[in-house]
């Protein structure tokens, strides 16, 4: 497996670059494209800072208003003028990058969008534009969030730009990362990179506080949650595991917020979904330094603690618990052992957040860096070593967040690249056919850690044709997997004998909905039993399916060796397996396997012997080995359908 | 097997079983620094292309070496037994499958009955087996020879077993656990 794979050119020391020499402004920009807020981040003078607009403000909120007169508006007028048109304006469009109508971000409580569409892999807004009205995708309004940007590093810069580093959730899957990109593009931006967010977070905090040690970085933002564990040693940075969930942000605390003021009141729920959820965001951000607020809503005054608001959105806080502890054990680390927690994002001002992450972590968190500030600064300072000023001693290591994988048969899947592998990374495994006379195989690329395929989400579907029937289990099928430095996924197929090869980029399908995804991230643990039920019982299924098979073409060219009571009795054993396939108890189809393999052990004898003596009369000593490796085959194979059976299917190349 | 450069020669270190961890490490961060795609993202294409080949084959060739049983797997795989494949894997002696079987129908049970105190009971009595198993591997491996490859390869496909017999004691154990929460 090493070697040969990916061998195209030599790295040469040719290296096409622009150094950017100390005491000079670079003209690379890192972006962190926020779900609520977005920013844009140069290095002048070795040092990253964030381009204010020309109110003096770094944070341009992620909203879109577009209009039936005139391109669109973004950022702070957009966010202004929400309330008088809910439907044009597009808040939080980060929440719907990379998914479908069908997924769950559509049907929330108190949205006010209209959308195009119910079909198709990708969401769509419907919203004013010239001619009476227009489509947009979540894609398209990055774009303008993006240019927006742009433009402000372009005045600030005084010309073009040489690229930029945007950032992403660490916890972003395929569909979402190459949806980011695809804004880049549209944006027309050179993406460097995509880089996640608490490696960014680690990057501008570690090299501005000369930090060494094992630090958590707890993100949340606006609408995204992330933890990343990351060692930091002689400029290394190296991320050790990540988690997160990215349908949970300081979004949630609002909507929480306004079902809370509902039920205080029932006359407010009269108010528009947008009107309500600002107003919601202002008190909640009023009560991050005072104990008790009061408001004028619906012509009612209405009073919320700071205690009420505490107790509505703990069961949101909570849900980081779970993610967190994880990935201190993917890290094969203790709370203890780390140096120090990191936050980063504008949720983490919430004096509740601030709490939890005392208790989970015993410790104080570390806030010293502006949270709002500190992803953009470490996306500045990466764009900033990618184009033109490499440093040695710099090294990001980042990882894959979520476990990539094919469909086998039985709808179990078969991860291939496992979460938290360093990128850029590959893998390579053998598969086979399972059927006589297959001509073709079916790919289903998944993405998720659960182990059967419903309950991951679907990436990509191709397929590989025209291979020439031969027996089950000849063909061989090689898939590589390739993830890119930007966590992207590259899929390629190859059947070894015939030399036949397929490969896709893979764009995504959107096989889950956005509830399932959530359930897979945060409560895998509590499926796990129920997951390997499942796995059982889809790999006993599949054994007991190649028997029948196998036994269904033996009886066909050698059923004359036995006698008619003989046959019967098979017959009834093999009925048996079959009703037992159709039930649901994975142990009720082993019993009967062995019960077969009991019962078919004279009929396989009769046939050895027939095949031997006929050998030995041809004297193809051949064949004979090839019989007598056959029935070595079957003893082993007797005995591992009796115990349980570990990695039936695939090939591993290596563990 | 192929005449290809192993993980071993990727890294530039000597093919055995015992590495140095921080001599690894080092390699790994040095070769890094040369490498990664970071300090090729405004290269050409075909550098590009080449850095994240290269980089590839480091991280999978780091991730391999140095973990113990990754790395001991890849030994028998370079020495012709490749565990993941039915043609190249040893067969476990049926007297120890039989035992296996035994232990799992026991584990089942007790599952069943939710009698906790059993399955833990039966967990450490497959660890032990499992620690044996390893020792074997690692004797084995660092004797070297045809024969003690044999002995590794067979000791390591036991190991699967009892993997598969402890992943559903996590199982059970993560089950009961999240109940009482």
């Amino acid at each position: 497996m090493a070697g040969g794979l990916y061998d195209i050119a030599e790295p040469g020391e040719s290296q096409v670059k622009a150094p950017c020499p100390p005491g000079m402004t670079s003209r690379a920009i890192g972006i962190d494209l926020g779900t609520t807020n977005s920013l844009v981040a140069i290095v002048r003078d070795g040092k990253p800072e964030a381009l204010r607009d020309g109110g003096g403000d770094a944070l341009l909120p992620s909203a879109v208003r577009y209009r039936a007169d005139g391109p669109p508006v973004v950022g702070r007028r957009a966010l202004a003028e929400a309330a008088a048109h809910p439907v044009d304006t597009l808040i939080s469009v980060k929440r719907f990058m990379g998914r479908g109508p069908k997924d769950a971000e559509t049907t929330r409580r108190f949205t006010p969008y209209r959308f195009a569409s119910e079909e198709g892999p990708v969401v769509r807004f419907a919203v004013a534009g010239p001619g009476g009205g227009r489509e947009v995708t979540p894609i398209e309004a990055s774009a303008e969030i993006l240019k927006a940007l742009k433009a402000r590093a372009e005045e600030e810069l005084d010309g073009p730009l040489d690229g930029a580093v945007i950032t992403v959730p660490a916890y972003f899957d395929d569909a979402q990362r190459q949806a980011t990109k695809d804004a880049g593009r549209l944006a027309g931006l050179e993406v460097l990179r995509l880089l996640n967010e608490p490696t960014a977070a680690a990057l501008a905090y570690g090299l501005d506080k000369r930090s060494e040690g094992t630090f958590a970085v707890f993100d949340l933002g606006g609408g995204t949650f992330d933890i990343s564990i990351l060692k930091l040693t002689g400029g290394v940075f190296e991320v050790k595991s990540t988690g997160g969930d990215t349908a949970l942000g300081g979004d949630d605390f609002d909507r929480a917020l306004a079902e809370l003021l509902v039920k205080k009141d029932a006359a407010v729920e009269a108010i528009p979904p947008r009107a309500l959820l600002a107003t919601a965001r202002r008190l909640k951000e009023r009560l991050t330094t005072e104990a008790r607020v009061e408001d004028e809503i619906a012509g009612h005054r209405l009073a919320v603690t700071r205690e009420e608001l505490d107790a509505a959105i703990r069961p949101i806080i909570e849900r980081t618990g779970p993610v967190c502890r994880r990935a201190l054990k993917d890290a094969g680390l203790t709370a203890a052992q780390l140096d120090g927690v990191i936050l980063v994002g504008g949720a983490t001002r919430t004096p509740a957040v601030r709490a939890y992450v005392e208790e989970l972590f015993g410790r104080a968190p570390l806030g010293d860096i502006d949270p709002d500030q500190v992803v953009a600064l470490g996306a500045a300072v990466q764009a900033d070593l990618l184009a033109g000023a490499p440093r040695e001693d710099v090294l990001l290591l980042d990882v894959i967040p979520l476990s990539l994988g094919l469909e086998l048969m039985g709808g179990v899947v078969e991860k291939i690249i496992h979460r938290n592998s360093t990128i850029p990374c590959g893998a390579r495994q053998t598969f086979t056919t399972y059927a006589d006379n297959q001509t073709g195989f079916d790919l289903h690329v998944v993405q998720g850690e659960r182990e059967t395929v419903d309950q991951c989400r679907s990436l990509a579907k191709f397929q590989l044709k025209g291979i020439p029937p031969m027996a089950a289990g000849m063909a061989r099928l090689e898939v590589t997997f390739l993830v890119d430095a930007d966590g992207i996924l590259q899929v390629a197929a190859r059947e070894e004998t015939t030399g036949i090869e397929a490969s896709v980029r893979v764009k995504p399908s959107y096989g889950l909905t956005e509830e399932q995804i959530e359930q897979m991230l945060v409560d895998s643990y509590e499926y796990a039993e129920e997951d390997l039920k499942r796995r059982m019982l889809a790999e006993a299924r599949v054994e007991a399916e190649r028997i029948l098979a196998a036994l269904t073409g033996a009886l066909a060219v050698d059923g004359g060796l036995l006698s008619a009571d003989e046959r019967a009795a098979i017959d009834g054993v093999a009925a048996g397996l079959r009703a037992a396939v159709a039930g649901e108890e994975h142990r009720a189809i082993r019993e009967r396997i062995e019960a077969l393999d009991l019962a078919t052990k004279t009929f396989a004898e009769r046939r050895m012997n027939r095949d031997i003596a006929e050998a030995i009369a041809g004297q193809r000593v051949e064949l004979v080995e090839k019989t007598v490796e056959h029935a070595k085959g079957t003893a082993e194979h007797e005995a591992r359908a009796a115990a349980s059976q570990p990695e039936s299917h695939p090939q591993h190349e290596d563990r | 097997m192929d005449m290809k450069k192993t993980y071993f020669d990727v890294l530039g270190i000597e093919r055995v079983y015992d590495v140095d961890r921080a001599e690894l490490e080092k390699r790994y961060l040095d070769l890094s620094r040369q490498l990664h795609p970071d300090r090729f993202a405004r290269a050409s294409a075909k550098e590009k292309l080449a850095s994240v080949a290269k980089t590839t084959e480091l991280n999978d060739a780091y991730r391999v070496l140095k973990d113990d049983l990754k790395r001991a797997g890849y030994l028998l795989k370079l020495a012709g037994f490749d565990l993941g494949d039915d043609r190249t894997a040893p067969k476990v002696d049926a007297m120890t499958l039989m035992q296996i079987m035994e232990l799992n129908e026991e584990l089942a049970e007790a599952r069943a009955e939710r009698d906790s105190a059993r399955v833990s009971a039966l967990a450490g009595r497959v660890r032990a087996a499992r620690e044996e198993a390893w020792g074997v591997v690692e004797g084995a491996l660092r004797e070297g020879g045809a024969e003690a490859m044999r002995r590794a390869a067979q000791a390591m496909m036991l190991m699967r077993y009892h993997d598969r017999f402890l992943e559903q004691v996590d199982a059970y154990e993560g089950a009961t656990a999240e109940g009482v929460h």
